[in-house]
């Protein structure tokens, strides 16, 4: 439109917003824009912590991995093999069985004209099962009476009582034991 | 709202969209490897308290085991089977006890899993005096290595007018 004179309202040709035009006087926009530079200095600032935290942690590793090849393991087996040692012991110790202990015992029991020719003592059952020769049935009767009276001897069973044809006395049977009086060795009391 | 504040809102808006997830990122990231470098450290103080306490330890044991009832603390149950010293040593005990050895036979048997050890049974059969057998026994009892002995069969040879015995013992070893 051609310039007429006078006041002029409108321009002659239509003007775009440039980005300055929205930018300049902005508040949101320097808000947006602080925020932006706040935020990478933050990032900036925990790459590094990061950096530093990964070289301790690469460090610590290295340490251990020092650590562990400087360990000695055959040491470690043997300091194992102590502490099962002393565990058990005491246990296998305290469980341990003394047969001539009871042997002993049994000997005080026999009468002098008792001949024992077979025995069989077992822990687990708890029994000695035994078959002896003597002169008459009154020996036999003194025998088991020392049984009896033994200490150790829980019970006795006797299977049977025969005469022989050489004029002996044969007899066989069972003492059910104490195991713990005869074939363990007694602590002394404290 | 003029197009330049509806432009400075989105600005802000992008802002805060695209920063706060990597600085948040980037901090729980950080926090992360903040607890790893603990654990780490408590890691290594702790296996080095461990190790240098293992090696005072070590030293202790070995200054325990040097004398006398140090290596028998040893022997009591091995950490091997150490078959051929029990041979050994059932056929010194035999000899010394005046008995005569006829057979040894020595099985590993299957015990308890909850068992920290294993068991070697031992089954003897021998000839002898009564004393003979009393001696073997108190000897065998006496034995560095634990030998528990489980059963006795003994029965009167005629013919030869000596003992016969059956011992079976069981000894034991680390598992």
């Amino acid at each position: 439109m051609p310039y007429k004179g006078g006041v002029q309202l409108l321009p002659e040709t239509q003007r775009r917003p440039t980005l300055a035009s929205y930018t300049s006087g902005n508040s949101y926009f320097y808000a947006a824009v602080a925020l932006g530079a706040v935020f990478l200095v933050i990032s900036a600032t925990l790459a590094g912590w990061r950096a530093n935290i990964r070289d301790n942690i690469d460090a610590i590793d290295g340490q251990m991995s020092v650590s562990e090849n400087a360990r000695n393991k055959q040491q470690e087996q043997e300091l194992v093999n102590a502490s099962k040692q002393s565990r058990i012991m005491k246990d296998l110790l305290f469980n341990k069985l003394y047969w001539s202990q009871a042997l002993a015992r049994m000997q005080q029991m026999m009468q002098s004209s008792v001949t024992l020719t077979q025995m069989e003592a077992t822990a687990t059952k708890g029994t000695i099962s035994f078959r002896a020769t003597t002169d008459s049935y009154a020996s036999v009767a003194r025998q088991l009476a020392a049984f009896v009276a033994a200490t150790g001897v829980n019970d006795i069973s006797i299977k049977t009582i025969k005469a022989t044809s050489q004029g002996t006395v044969e007899f066989d049977g069972d003492l059910i034991i104490d195991t713990k009086a005869m074939l363990t060795k007694q602590q002394p009391k404290k | 709202m003029s197009p330049k504040n509806i432009f400075g809102a989105f600005t802000l808006a992008i802002a805060l969209f695209f920063f706060w997830p990597a600085v948040y990122g980037s901090w729980q990231e950080t926090s992360a490897l903040r607890s790893a470098l603990s654990e780490r450290q408590q890691l290594l103080d702790t296996r080095t308290a461990i190790l240098t306490g293992a090696g005072q330890e070590y030293t202790k044991y070995q200054a325990a085991i040097s004398g006398d009832a140090g290596r028998n603390f040893i022997q009591l149950v091995p950490v091997k089977k150490n078959t051929a010293e029990l041979v050994s040593a059932v056929q010194d005990i035999a000899q010394n006890s005046g008995v005569q050895l006829a057979q040894v036979q020595i099985a590993e048997v299957k015990g308890k899993d909850t068992d920290p050890y294993k068991t070697l049974s031992l089954s003897l059969e021998m000839s002898g005096s009564y004393p003979s057998l009393r001696s073997f026994l108190g000897s065998l009892e006496q034995y560095v290595r634990i030998l528990n002995v489980g059963s006795i069969q003994v029965s009167a040879d005629r013919s030869s007018g000596q003992l016969r015995y059956s011992v079976k013992a069981d000894s034991y070893f680390l598992k």
